[in-house]
């Protein structure tokens, strides 16, 4: 028998609560992700969104609820895994690129070193499969740039390039593309629908963007104040932004 | 914003005079004649030093390394347990204070303890301090917390993100290793060249420990052989080697500020945590803070024995207390003006001669003490000039060329977190410089200004390798009072004057703490 079938593959997320002194950023959310869908966390400025996401990637741990990675408790009150054994990865919104690193040497940290006799037979391999990939983000030509040798673009192609290194089954992005034009986002977008369906990894993306959520979401999660406020699917979209976080959506420019 | 048009030739004027006119008159000295006692020969060949130059050379290069060297030992952990381990924002602080303290305590008095320390423990373990590994010893107890402090700086400024996104992939010790430490290493080489440099031109730590370095050849030569122009000649390469350490730091730094004590408190990055990692930190922090501040209070506490030593060193010494802190007060003044002026003129104009106004500037930071009091002498000692070098003015000259250094890197600091555009949105409601300088600049740099203003004071009340040359006849400073009194074996009274020093020290720091909260957080140091 297979072993997938005896776990659930999935992030669940079962009645977070986080608090940052006296105020309550999240309380009771609930909610899951699929290795293969996209799900949007959406919601206006400070109610939560990134606080939820970090909560995911283990860098901070709840004050109650807690997150179930593929069926494996992975962050509660009392108990916590580290983020790189979560098997996922994160771009962040400020892309978060080493200064001191390459294209070339982003990939090859991510991807690691190996020890004793298969050292130099590994680091040849991990020199072919940082390549690989930065070819296909299309930065073959640059990946000996640093970057701050590199455009808007490039550097958000290597953000991507970088998460998706380390071969990991849930990708996290926090507001990855706010800061670009209208034709590098569209090419992004499409880059990461492309890897997306292509490796069956799961996507949590937060945006402010309608038009984000509709290239891009299978699912839309309206975050308000902390709180749920609604789940719904693909089609239900601007039915959802529109009834239920109108003056939000009013403020975005959504019908 | 357009800076009034006298601006830069003032502060050229001023810093010219502090700094230029002791260097040139050095520099002319060595060219000079020799005086009476000399053969007349002009130059520098002859120079009739023959073979005792090489050894002290040797052993302050040795030092100098040495405590560098043990200084990044200490202060590396000590910075990254303090700004990294899970410690609750008190203890982060209690920490970040204790372990300034070193620094504040002048580097003779931490000699002065170790002397004591080694008269205890030389007859049972046969520990000898006074060598080489001694002086690096004590220097790397006064020192470390440079090192410390900016590695902490640097460790600040490493934005958590570029950690978070290795911790996604890496164990903590290869972030630690690929992002952390790489990133907050230009902060770690310009701390570790601070010690190197202060370390090479130190005189009053081998002095005492009776090791023969190149300062102390330099200050035998003046006052001893009352060979001037050898001592200048002597002051020379040292110059130079620490002014092209001090460029070579400058360079690293690329425009980056020194030292932000108290940014990133609060449990700002959650990067490397574990009790493990928590109980490691506290246990070093603790066993440094132990050796370097507790021990030798303890010691000094045990040398001076009942109240009545205070009591009488306080009444033997009051005017000395008075006098220094006089004289500390205005050298922290006269350091600030120019510092803060030429800092601003350097941020807000890139031209050459703003960078190069900066740099003569920082030439202090390379001048070793006693060869900025032998400068001092030849600059001002003048028949006409004899108000100044006839009267404590020398002092104030020393103390604010000295720390100039200090309150120029400040108040870049300070300068670099202004946004110009804060100006400008000012010169929109006023043309009056003097108005913005009043009600925008200053209020706004007033952390800076204060912190800036208790470096130096704290430094210049403690300064002793240049003030030992110019102090005029009949008065003494606190340290000079110290000094002597050592040398006439008065251990109890020399405990007592160094207890007191430190105390003052210490409430000065405090008064700076307390005058930040009350400003509010974020000055540069």
């Amino acid at each position: 028998m297979p072993k997938e079938i005896w776990w659930k593959s999935m992030i669940t997320v079962e009645e977070i609560g986080k608090s940052l002194g006296d105020r309550q950023i999240l309380n009771g959310i609930s909610l899951e992700l699929s290795p293969d869908e996209v799900l949007a966390l959406v919601g206006p400025s400070g109610c939560g969104k990134t606080t939820l996401l970090r909560l995911i990637a283990g860098f901070e741990k709840p004050d109650a609820g807690r997150i179930l990675i593929d069926d494996f408790e992975a962050s509660s009150p009392t108990h916590s895994i580290e983020p790189h054994k979560r098997k996922l990865s994160m771009i962040f919104q400020d892309l978060a690129l080493w200064p001191h690193l390459s294209a070339m040497g982003h990939i090859e940290f991510v991807l690691g070193e190996a020890r004793g006799k298969q050292r130099r037979s590994y680091r040849e391999r991990r020199s072919v499969e940082a390549t690989e990939l930065l070819d296909r983000v299309r930065l073959k030509g640059r990946m000996h740039h640093y970057p701050h040798q590199l455009s808007g673009g490039e550097k958000q192609r290597l953000a991507i390039a970088r998460a998706l290194s380390s071969r990991p089954a849930y990708l996290l992005m926090d507001e990855p593309f706010s800061s670009l034009d209208t034709e590098i986002k569209q090419e992004m977008i499409e880059l990461i629908g492309e890897i997306g369906e292509k490796r069956r990894m799961g996507i949590l993306y937060v945006t402010h963007n309608a038009e984000e959520l509709a290239a891009i979401a299978d699912r839309v999660v309206v975050l308000k104040a902390g709180r749920m406020a609604e789940s719904s699917c693909r089609d239900a979209f601007s039915r959802t932004l529109h009834v239920l976080s109108a003056p939000f959506a009013r403020k975005r420019g959504l019908p | 914003m357009k800076l009034p048009r006298l601006l830069a030739p003032a502060l050229f004027i001023l810093i010219g005079l502090l700094v230029l006119s002791p260097l040139t008159a050095m520099i002319a000295g060595s060219f000079a004649a020799r005086s009476a006692a000399g053969d007349g020969s002009t130059a520098h060949r002859g120079l009739d030093l023959d073979g005792r130059l090489f050894m002290p050379a040797q052993r302050s290069l040795a030092i100098a390394s040495g405590t560098t060297v043990l200084s990044v030992l200490l202060g590396v952990p000590s910075a990254f347990f303090i700004s990294r381990a899970h410690f609750s924002a008190r203890t982060r602080k209690l920490f970040s204070i204790l372990s300034l303290l070193p620094a504040l305590i002048p580097p003779y008095i931490h000699a002065i303890v170790w002397t004591h320390v080694n008269r205890m423990i030389k007859p049972l373990v046969g520990l000898d301090f006074h060598n080489i590994w001694g002086v690096m010893f004590i220097l790397s107890m006064a020192y470390y917390p440079f090192v410390a402090l900016t590695t902490r700086s640097g460790l600040d400024s490493v934005d958590k993100n570029l950690e978070e996104a290795s911790l996604l992939c890496c164990r903590g010790w290869r972030t630690i290793k690929g992002i952390t430490l790489p990133l907050a290493l230009p902060h770690l080489f310009a701390g570790a060249i601070f010690v190197f440099v202060f370390s090479l031109i130190e005189f009053a730590v081998p002095d005492i420990m009776r090791v023969h370095v190149y300062p102390v050849e330099i200050f035998i030569q003046y006052s001893a052989f009352y060979d001037e122009r050898s001592a200048a000649v002597l002051s020379l390469p040292l110059v130079a080697v620490s002014f092209g350490l001090i460029l070579v730091q400058k360079r690293i730094m690329k425009g980056r500020s020194f030292v932000q004590p108290f940014a990133g408190l609060g449990g700002k990055t959650a990067a490397h945590r574990g009790r493990f990692l928590s109980i490691m930190a506290a246990s070093f922090c603790f066993f440094l803070v132990l050796l370097s501040v507790l021990i030798p209070t303890g010691v000094l506490i045990c040398v001076a024995g009942p109240v009545s030593t205070y009591i009488q060193a306080l009444k033997s010494s009051g005017e000395e207390i008075g006098y220094s802190l006089a004289l500390a007060c205005l050298g922290s003044l006269a350091a600030l003006i120019p510092g803060f002026g030429a800092a601003y003129i350097r941020e807000r104009s890139k031209s050459r001669g703003t960078a190069l106004l900066f740099f003569i500037g920082l030439l202090p930071f390379a001048i070793p003490p006693v060869s900025m009091g032998i400068g001092l002498i030849g600059a001002w000692n003048h028949p006409f000039l004899d108000l100044v070098y006839g009267s404590s003015l020398v002092v104030v000259l020393g103390y604010a060329a000295r720390f100039l250094p200090f309150s120029l890197l400040m108040g870049s600091a300070g300068v670099k977190q202004l946004n110009p555009g804060i100006e400008e949105a000012a010169l929109l409601v006023t043309g009056r410089w003097t108005h913005i300088l009043a009600k925008i600049l200053l209020p706004l740099m007033r952390n800076s200004l204060a912190a800036a203003f208790f470096v130096v004071l704290i430094l210049s009340f403690g300064e002793l390798g240049s003030t030992l040359l110019v102090i005029p006849p009949g008065r003494e400073t606190i340290p000079i009072k110290i000094y002597n009194l050592m040398h006439y074996g008065a251990d109890g009274t020399v405990a007592a004057l160094c207890l007191l020093t430190s105390g003052i020290i210490l409430s000065f720091f405090g008064l700076f703490l307390a005058m930040e909260r009350k400003l509010g957080k974020g000055s540069v140091v």
